[in-house]
């Protein structure tokens, strides 16, 4: 090649290098719905009976040896640490006395998913259910059905047998959501701090949302990862600049997140996390100090809320637990921190949680509940029994290593570990972990 | 042969140099001479001044030797006529050896100030299309360039240019999340400043540049104005097309692909660019 081609292949090359590619999503579905369009939607409380670890008997090569089930509102999840893989299903009771559950399953590094319809056996289970009974899991308990690949109709057959309950992890372990159900790069279909995606990583295994706060300014804070609008986050042919130049108007007007989310208010996520799931708290990490008293507002206000809303229950038993705390990141945060505790002691308001993110020695004298250290630092398990003999908890960030999270699962022994891989970590938390007493309790 | 002024013109010539070394001497450019001897060229004694000019292959004693088998001179002994270049009109004449060669006109040099004007078209998608956005994605896009011609194929220039690329109008709802609704009027403006490339390959000017954009966004909204700024890497590349050429005067129709990845702002243009020299050094 002479010079001449040689420099205009490199010109063609680098601007080719520069064209991005759409980021590539393949979520199948069943057609026209599927079965569960037929069929009566089970109940929340007659969801409780899936939950559990079971036995692969087929099906091992998409799901490994074992998975654990766990559900959340209308949702039935298979979780496995085989390439980080879940499995998202509808659950209804059909008209000819069967139950169905069906959906997809996804490994979201890869490129690959496919469609899942299993059936309640043995059939008085089944009958049990339709009867709108809340029946109890048993090793009789099983699924049958098919897997498929893409979107073919599944027809590799895939069996799972329950074999014993899970271990205690409602407001026990903290599978924290790293911004969402998965990284940036992976093949979800939901942006990073977006609500779709604080949606779908309860459905893979979380039951803790860490969310990024920026401010906009007009003093609104929103959930944003970056100081910049990138291009690597966000579209629009009018969103450009930092995020803090821009008021809540221009943002919402200008720019969506790559899958076509809109960019949520804080205030928007607190309240979908609280209203539509079953998430027991937030880890608002402050990428700003300028976001945290109008977030400490906000968690405030929120607070007040879910108090009104418990007062009027008359089932205690009904009552919404969620914590929403303020993780200090910086030393320019806590300095933020410190003014606005004491602009909020000025008003006579209370002080929201907090969390404390770089020194564990500081976490009970700034009165925050949690410490957030980073995993790079080792599995620090003095420290971690340190905080938990005064009544604090620790949750590691962020480990998406299934090998880093066996380490600090049998050796850290933390409350919980922020991930970006949330079926892997439910499902080694339910294979290797150590319940930790609740938040606020000594061992 | 007309004089050549040397001027030390570091932020153009770079280029032009390392084109210059990495082409060692084309064929079209007599004033170099090739390293080694053309294959089957006529071997040459080490004093071509001294030594008659091979003869014509019609005459079976003055075979020439082959070149592999000369005696090696210094390059700048060797006389540059190709295998091919035509042959002494007589048996004894000394042909002179290097205008003997058929010469190609050099392209002359000069210092080159460009400006450049043409609509564009935006590409990309407005954002929450149940907002229901409005967008004008054509614009203009002007630039001004000082480049070197060199008399080598690849001529390097610099180019700031502005652009007002798009306005948009998007009616926001009333959210008790994000604040009272509202129509907000957009623009979307940029500068770049652009070094890079174009190479002369008969009359058409292919283009690739690198450098820098400073995207400037413009909003309106409830009677206020604000801009923000982003300063991402640009990529432009495109091809023009020599329309009019006059020693001194250039007018190119050109094609133009401006990709500015970390803002998300891909626009093309077509635009007129008229080349005139400012200095002109020359040529043969």
């Amino acid at each position: 090649m002479n010079f001449r081609n040689y420099v205009l292949s490199c010109a063609v090359a680098l601007v080719a290098a520069a064209c991005e590619s759409p980021t590539e999503v393949s979520i199948p579905q069943f057609p026209d719905g599927g079965l569960l369009r037929q069929g009566t939607a089970l109940t929340r409380g007659q969801l409780y009976l899936f939950e559990g670890m079971y036995r692969v008997d087929q099906g091992s090569d998409i799901f490994g040896p074992e998975l654990a089930v766990r559900t959340s509102k209308g949702t039935v999840s298979l979780l496995t640490d085989k390439n980080n893989g879940f499995s998202v299903l509808g659950s209804a009771c059909l008209g000819d006395g069967r139950v169905v559950v069906e959906g997809y399953w996804q490994y979201p590094t890869q490129l690959e998913a496919g469609l899942v319809r299993l059936f309640v056996d043995p059939p008085e289970l089944a009958a049990s259910l339709c009867a709108g009974e809340a029946p109890t899991p048993d090793i009789s308990f099983s699924l049958h059905g098919t897997y498929g690949e893409d979107n073919d109709f599944p027809t590799h057959p895939l069996s799972l047998a329950w074999t014993h309950e899970l271990k205690p992890w409602r407001g026990r372990f903290f599978n924290t959501a790293h911004h969402g159900a998965c990284e940036g790069t992976d093949h979800c279909g939901a942006s990073p701090n977006s609500l779709e995606t604080l949606r779908l990583a309860e459905r893979v295994g979380s039951n803790v949302a860490e969310i990024d706060v920026r401010i906009t300014r007009d003093s609104v804070p929103v959930l944003f990862h970056d100081p910049g609008l990138s291009s690597s986050l966000v579209r629009g042919t009018f969103c450009n600049g930092a995020v803090a130049d821009l008021s809540a108007a221009e943002l919402l007007g200008s720019c969506e997140y790559l899958y076509g989310e809109k960019i949520p208010t804080l205030e928007q996520a607190l309240h979908m996390l609280v209203n539509e799931t079953e998430y027991e708290g937030a880890y608002l990490d402050m990428k700003v100090p300028g976001a945290v008293l109008p977030s400490a507002r906000l968690v405030l206000k929120l607070n007040e809320e879910i108090k009104a809303q418990n007062d009027s229950n008359d089932d205690p038993s009904d009552d919404r637990k969620f914590t929403a705390a303020i993780a200090i990141t910086t030393d320019a945060v806590r300095s933020a921190w410190h003014d606005a505790k004491a602009q909020l002691e000025k008003e006579g308001s209370p002080i929201p949680p907090c969390l404390f993110e770089y020194d564990p020695n500081l976490v009970i004298s700034e009165g925050c509940t949690a410490w957030g250290p980073t995993w790079t630092e080792g599995t620090q398990a003095d420290s971690v029994q340190m905080l938990r003999d005064q009544g604090a908890i620790t949750i590691f960030w962020t480990i998406n290593q299934s090998d880093f999270m066996k380490d600090f699962l049998e050796t850290g022994k933390p409350n919980g570990i922020i991930t970006g891989r949330a079926s892997t970590l439910f499902y080694l938390y339910q294979k290797m972990g150590t319940v930790p007493p609740a938040p606020g309790m000594t061992e | 042969m007309k004089h050549v002024t040397r001027l030390p013109l570091a932020a153009f010539g770079i280029a032009s140099s390392l084109a210059h070394l990495a082409l060692a001497a084309p064929a079209d450019s007599p004033g170099a001479a090739p390293a080694t001897a053309p294959a089957g060229a006529p071997a040459q004694a080490s004093s071509p001044a001294a030594v008659p000019a091979p003869s014509p292959p019609t005459s079976p004693a003055a075979t020439p030797t082959p070149a592999a088998a000369a005696p090696t001179a210094p390059p700048s002994e060797i006389a540059p006529a190709p295998a091919t270049s035509a042959p002494p009109t007589t048996d004894t004449g000394a042909a002179p050896p290097a205008s003997a060669a058929p010469l190609e006109k050099a392209k002359p040099s000069s210092l080159e100030l460009s400006l450049s004007f043409g609509p564009s078209v935006l590409w990309g998608e407005a954002a929450n299309p149940e907002f229901d956005p409005s967008v004008t994605r054509f614009g203009a896009y002007g630039a001004f360039g000082i480049g070197y011609r060199s008399s080598y194929f690849i001529d390097p220039f610099l180019e700031v240019g502005y652009g007002s690329l798009a306005t948009g109008e998007v009616t926001l709802p009333n959210d008790p999340a994000w604040g009272t609704g509202g129509t907000l009027e957009q623009h979307l403006g940029v500068w770049t400043i652009s070094p890079g490339l174009t190479a002369e390959l008969w009359r058409f000017r292919p283009r690739f540049g690198m450098g820098l954009a400073v995207v400037v966004q413009g909003y309106h909204f409830g009677g206020e104005d604000h801009s923000s700024t982003q300063l991402p890497l640009l990529a432009q590349f495109g091809l023009g097309f020599v329309a009019y050429d006059s020693p001194r005067v250039r007018l190119d129709i050109e094609a133009r692909q401006v990709v500015i990845g970390g803002a998300d702002v891909h626009f093309t243009t077509i635009d007129v660019l008229l080349r005139a020299d400012a200095i002109y050094f020359g040529g043969q």
